[in-house]
Parts: C-alpha cells; sequence; structure tokens
C-alpha cells in the first residue's frame, strides 16, 4: 500500500524532488569519483613502479644460490630468468657518464615497450631508456662505450629506445653477456614462468620449499602482483595521505548534502502539510504518514546513489586518463564504490527520516486548517550547528596535521618527488 | 438498506428497545487557554445519534460546531465528558486506537480539500481501504459510485474534476468502510447553490437508502432543512433540536437565539 502510494506520489510531482535528486548525485558522484580516482592513482603509480612484476608470474628476491635446474624441476615452473643488473661509466661521441645497465629479459617478460628503433637482434645491440637517450643525445646506431676496467671495455650499439611511463626503469638493456663483462654486476632477482593454468601462489609455495631459508638476507619468493604491491608500498612508505585526504572531502561532501537533503524535505513536508493530514484524516496512522516519507527518501536516495556512482566513476575515469594517472588503467574500486551507493541511501533516508518523524506527528486536524508557516527549525538549527561545529573542527584538524613543507620530512618529501604519479598538475607548487 | 448487507457490516444488532444509538456524547466540554483568556467552546454538550439518521448540526460562527465535530470524530480531544461509540469510549483511545476508527467507523467529507492530489478518483475512494490492508466489496463500490454518478470519472485526478464531483467522490470514500457515521464539514461551503443541492440530496438519500448515519455541520438553513434533525448549537451548548426541519423552521429557530 505504501509503496503504491509513494510511487503515486513521485509520480505525481517528480520536480519536486529533483534539487534532493542532484544533491544525492553531486554528493554520492563526488565520492564515487573520489573512490576512483584514489583508486585509479594508486594503480597507476603501483603500475608504474611494479617493473618486472607486471610480466613475471613469481619473482624470488633476491637470486638464490641455487641451480636454475632445482628451481625448473619444481612443479608447475615453466621458465627460469635471472635478471642482472650492474652500474657502468660510458662514453659516446656527445656525452660521458654513469649509466645503470640491466639485462634484457626475454620478450614475455618485457614490461616495457619498444618507442623507437627495434629490439636487439645480437649480443652487441642494446636499448636504452627514452630519459636516457635523451641525456646522453643517443640517437638508433649510436655507439657507446662501457668502461669497464681495462681490457673489460665493449662497446655497443643503440637499437632502439623504451618507455614504459615509469619510474625506475634502467638507463640502458644489454644482453647478459654484456652485462656480466661489467665489474660489479649481480644477479639481482629470479623471474619464473608458471605453466599456463596454474596458480602463481600455490608455485610461491613449492619455490620456498626448494630454496634455503633461514638467514637474514635468505631470499624471499612472491607473486608478481605481491612484488608489485610492495614496491608501491616502499614508495609511498605504506602511508595514504592523497586517499585519507581525499575519502574526508568526499565525508564532508556526504555530510553536506544529508544537510540539504534533510532541510529540503522539511521544507517538501512543510509544502504537504494538509495532504498528509488528510492521510491522518482518514485512516492512515502516524507510523504510516512517516513511513511514506522515509520512502520517498529512500527511492530518491537510491536513484541518485545510482547515478552519482555511474556519474563519479566515468568523471573520475576521464579526469584520470586526461591527467595521465591512470597508467594502470582506470580501477573501479567495487567495495569502495558500493560503499558510496549505500551511504548515499542511508544518508538520504536518514535525513529524509528527520522530517518523516516530525510529518508523522502532523494532527490529523491540520487537513482542515490552511497550512500555517509553522516555525519548523528548530531541530534545523541543531543541525546547523553541529555540522558547523564538526567542519570547524574538521577544519581545524586538517590545518594542524597538514604536512610539513620540510623537504626532509620522508613521507612527504617522497610523495612529492613521486608527484607525477599523485598529483594533478606537475607545476604545483611545492605545498598544496 | 439489504438484510444482507447489515450483517456484513458487523453491526451490533439495533436494540429492540429503540435505544439504538450510534453516537452519544454527554456532558462533553472543551475549553481552550486559562483562567483570564478561558475559552469554552463546549459547555456540557449533550447529543445523541440514532442510527441511519441525518442530522444537521446548525449554529452561528462561534457557536462550537466545528469544535463539536472535530471532537466526535476522534480529530481533536474533549477537555472533559464521554463519547461512546457503540461500547467503545472514545475519549480513552489513544492516538493508534482513535486513527483505526477513523479508518474503519467514521467517514469525513469536508469543505474543501478532500482528495490527494497524486490519486485518480477511484485510488481516493479506496484510500482508506487500502490503509487499512483491506480490499473493496465491489458490488459496494459499484453501487456507491453509480449512485453518486462518478462512475465515469473515476480514473481522473481531482484536478480534472468540478467541484461538486470532488465532493461527491469525498462522499464515495466516506462511504466506501460502510462506517458507523459519516462526518461532513460544511460540505456544500465550496459549492454554488444548485451543486450544492445536488450534493445535499446525495447526501439525503445515502441516509435513507443506504441506512448512512450522518453528520453534517453547517451554518445554512437551506442545508440544514434537508436532515431528519437540526440540533442547535450556542455558545458551546445545545439550544434546540428540530424534527424535519424546514428552512423557515431552522431560521426562526437561529433567530431566537439571537443569532
Amino acid at each position: 500500500m505504501l509503496w503504491k502510494l509513494v510511487r503515486r506520489q513521485l509520480a505525481h510531482r517528480p520536480r519536486r524532488l529533483i534539487s534532493v535528486l542532484v544533491t544525492v548525485v553531486i554528493g554520492v558522484g563526488f565520492t564515487a569519483a573520489c573512490i576512483t580516482y584514489n583508486a585509479t592513482a594508486k594503480a597507476s603509480l603501483a603500475h608504474q613502479v611494479a617493473g618486472i612484476g607486471r610480466t613475471a608470474d613469481v619473482l624470488i628476491v633476491p637470486a638464490p644460490e641455487v641451480p636454475a635446474k632445482t628451481l625448473l624441476a619444481v612443479t608447475g615452473v615453466a621458465g627460469v630468468e635471472t635478471s642482472l643488473s650492474a652500474s657502468t661509466a660510458y662514453r659516446s661521441d656527445a656525452a660521458k657518464g654513469y649509466a645503470s645497465v640491466a639485462g634484457i629479459p626475454s620478450p614475455s617478460l618485457r614490461w616495457f615497450s619498444l618507442s623507437a628503433g627495434s629490439w636487439p637482434q645480437q649480443d652487441r645491440q642494446v636499448v636504452v631508456g627514452e630519459d636516457f637517450a635523451k641525456s646522453a643525445n643517443l640517437e638508433i646506431g649510436s655507439v657507446l662505450t662501457l668502461a669497464g676496467a681495462g681490457s673489460t671495455e665493449q662497446q655497443v650499439t643503440v637499437a632502439g629506445t623504451v618507455a614504459d611511463g615509469g619510474l625506475g626503469i634502467a638507463d640502458l638493456f644489454a644482453s647478459p653477456a654484456v652485462v656480466l663483462r661489467i665489474p660489479g654486476a649481480t644477479p639481482e632477482l629470479v623471474a619464473v614462468t608458471v605453466t599456463s593454468g596454474v596458480d602463481p601462489a600455490q608455485v610461491v609455495g613449492a619455490l620456498r620449499a626448494v630454496i634455503p631459508t633461514g638467514a637474514d638476507s635468505s631470499p624471499e619468493v612472491l607473486t608478481g602482483a605481491q612484488y608489485a604491491a610492495d614496491r608501491a608500498t616502499a614508495v609511498t612508505d605504506g602511508s595514504d595521505l592523497l586517499g585519507t585526504l581525499l575519502l574526508g572531502f568526499a565525508a564532508i561532501a556526504l555530510l553536506v548534502a544529508g544537510i540539504v537533503i534533510a532541510n529540503v524535505f522539511t521544507i517538501l513536508t512543510t509544502a504537504r502539510r494538509r495532504e498528509l493530514a488528510l492521510l491522518r484524516c482518514v485512516g492512515a496512522t502516524s507510523g504510516q504518514v512517516t513511513a511514506q516519507v522515509v520512502l520517498e527518501g529512500l527511492v530518491v536516495g537510491a536513484v541518485g546513489s545510482v547515478a552519482g556512482v555511474l556519474a563519479g566513476y566515468g568523471a573520475a575515469a576521464v579526469l584520470t586518463q586526461q591527467l595521465g594517472s591512470a597508467q594502470g588503467g582506470v580501477v573501479a574500486d567495487l567495495t569502495g564504490l558500493l560503499i558510496a551507493l549505500v551511504a548515499g541511501i542511508l544518508i538520504t533516508t536518514g535525513a529524509a527520516a528527520f522530517p518523516a518523524v516530525r510529518t508523522g506527528r502532523i494532527a490529523p486536524l491540520a487537513a482542515l486548517q490552511p497550512i500555517s508557516p509553522e516555525a519548523t527549525t528548530r531541530r534545523l538549527g541543531i543541525l546547523r550547528v553541529v555540522s558547523g561545529l564538526v567542519l570547524t573542527l574538521a577544519g581545524r584538524v586538517g590545518w594542524c596535521t597538514r604536512p610539513p613543507t620540510d623537504r626532509s620530512s620522508p613521507p612527504w618529501a617522497r610523495l612529492r618527488s613521486r608527484r607525477s604519479a599523485y598529483c594533478c598538475s606537475p607545476g604545483r607548487p611545492s605545498r598544496w | 438498506m439489504p438484510a444482507s448487507q447489515t450483517t456484513t457490516r458487523m453491526i451490533p444488532p439495533q436494540n429492540p428497545a429503540g435505544n439504538d444509538h450510534v453516537l452519544r456524547a454527554l456532558d462533553l466540554r472543551k475549553t481552550y487557554g486559562t483562567d483570564d483568556t478561558l475559552v469554552r467552546a463546549l459547555d456540557g454538550v449533550d447529543v445523541d445519534f440514532r442510527r441511519g439518521s441525518f442530522t444537521a448540526v446548525m449554529g452561528p460562527s462561534g457557536s462550537g460546531k466545528s469544535t463539536l465535530m472535530h471532537c466526535l470524530a476522534g480529530l481533536d480531544a474533549p477537555t472533559s465528558g464521554s463519547i461512546r461509540l457503540g461500547d467503545v469510549e472514545l475519549t480513552t483511545l489513544d492516538d493508534r486506537a482513535l486513527t483505526g476508527i477513523r479508518r474503519d467507523r467514521f467517514g469525513f467529507v469536508f469543505q474543501s480539500f478532500n482528495l490527494l492530489p497524486m490519486l485518480t478518483a477511484a485510488q481516493n475512494i479506496l484510500l482508506p481501504l487500502e490503509l487499512a490492508g483491506r480490499s473493496a466489496d465491489p458490488d459496494h463500490y459499484r453501487e456507491l459510485t453509480a449512485a453518486l454518478r462518478i462512475s465515469d470519472r473515476l480514473q481522473h485526478r481531482p484536478s480534472e474534476l468540478s467541484g461538486g464531483q470532488q465532493q461527491r467522490v469525498a462522499i464515495a470514500r466516506a462511504m466506501i468502510t460502510r462506517p458507523d457515521i459519516v462526518f461532513a464539514d460544511e460540505p456544500t461551503g465550496a459549492l454554488d447553490t444548485r451543486t450544492g443541492h445536488q450534493l445535499l440530496a446525495f447526501l439525503r438519500a445515502g441516509a435513507r437508502e443506504l441506512g448512512q448515519t450522518i453528520v453534517m455541520v453547517t451554518h445554512d438553513p437551506v442545508a440544514a432543512a434537508y436532515a431528519d434533525r437540526a440540533v442547535l448549537l450556542s455558545d458551546g451548548r445545545v439550544a434546540g433540536s428540530l424534527q424535519q426541519p424546514t428552512a423557515d423552521d431552522v431560521l426562526a429557530a437561529m433567530r431566537d437565539l439571537g443569532a
């Protein structure tokens, strides 16, 4: 019965509730956008620092002192590849300096892509990172001398440049043979490829069994995804400052939306006073009248929240792509979006509940009287005062705990140095 | 009214001794304010209504007739006194119980704004039943709407109905639950004279043909003449009662009251 009445009410005067709907869409939309932006930015950062974690199924870090044969014998292991790294002086016709060198992974493990030229076809060919190519004035075909000590000097040719849009890429990728001749070359880690269809997590366990453990520096076996996540955590120091900040804003947006909704519902129910009193006259209980208004809130809250989540997600998707902060793809944080949806519905319904309860107390006799502009501001006054206090407090707390501007402060400085992954505009002032 | 309908109404059998009052008020008082500003809207009203009767409550403005109706109908609480609906003492009921009484045993027709604008005429008529979670007796519904000549207007919204049609829809809504009493508060107040007379004729027919007890508050002697009895109210007291009144009788009685 009540559903019918609510449906007819909403269908009869849909425009009455448009302001509520818009408020819900904005509040929930902003929240959904914050959640999506945060998840996407995080994934983007993780993507950028993940390196080989993106392509390898399982990683052993650092490379264990176990023969590849032993590792290959483990069930589910399809391939094993040691990743080498070194650092060396170099010189070319145009420049000289130091460069980090890594062994070029086999094609299936390359997490970076070719931006110009071609992949190396032979040992003496290398690919270089775009940034390095620029700073060392290298072009396709340039010859570089990697200066080791004495006789270990070797000449290589640039076959192509690579880009991954990310961080921490080596300056130069050379064949293992070249890297191994550089003094100090070390096996950094072992990338394991798993037989297709096998869960990498199972292989992790099996590999742990064949790798000696106990010592402090004993190798760690983890999946590519874990490796990527660990790297991301290491970069942000585990702190999620931006996420917390954004969610704080979102919470405030929802709170404000709730206040506006309560306000609008108060106005609407006051305008419908006679109508609702008439319902009481012809036999609606106080509870039925209250429930009717609450249900109206529920319907508008549900419609607005669904629209808000979709709009917010869409806006964040466009925004992150435009700003280049979606390098890990646009991420739909389903849990977060569901929370935004439920919060939107609950807040709208809750905000409608205040005026609804008051409406339920309307005397049936009010149907016989012209609409009296009865003062209905008391409760709202309290709401205003409380929300004002909360917002003021939130502002104070936010100000007091604002990030220090000192460059030596680790988390913030680190965040700032990774600004490309986080901030909206690269040209931002140092404190934002 | 056919005998079969009497049983479905589940009303107590009429007392053979003639004590067939549906509603009875004893020493009803309603005051507003205190001490210096005390206003006695009702000052010891004794009144009763027989089953199937059509009573007009008359009186000049300020005589307390609206207050009396509000108290009798459970819309307002009297300061003291007793109102008995059959075996039920209304003055001791809480809001929830009174709501149930209004829904199931009373019907209301107000001067204006009787109908919910978002519902069609049919939905408005069935509203009390829907609020109670019951369904209508289709025969009763058909008879009522046919008798009130609104059968062809049922799918229209109130804004698409004339004032007279709206009031007839309100009467149908008031009668759909087969209530013990229909209260009508100046039901013709917002209508032109001709439409008003039609409506009063419908009410009288309802009382005579359907055995519906009706209590109508009015200040119009011509309207009161449609009733079986006119109860005159003055300064919160019953000042007299006329059986089968004519408009002239009522006018004369009113003049005697100094109105």
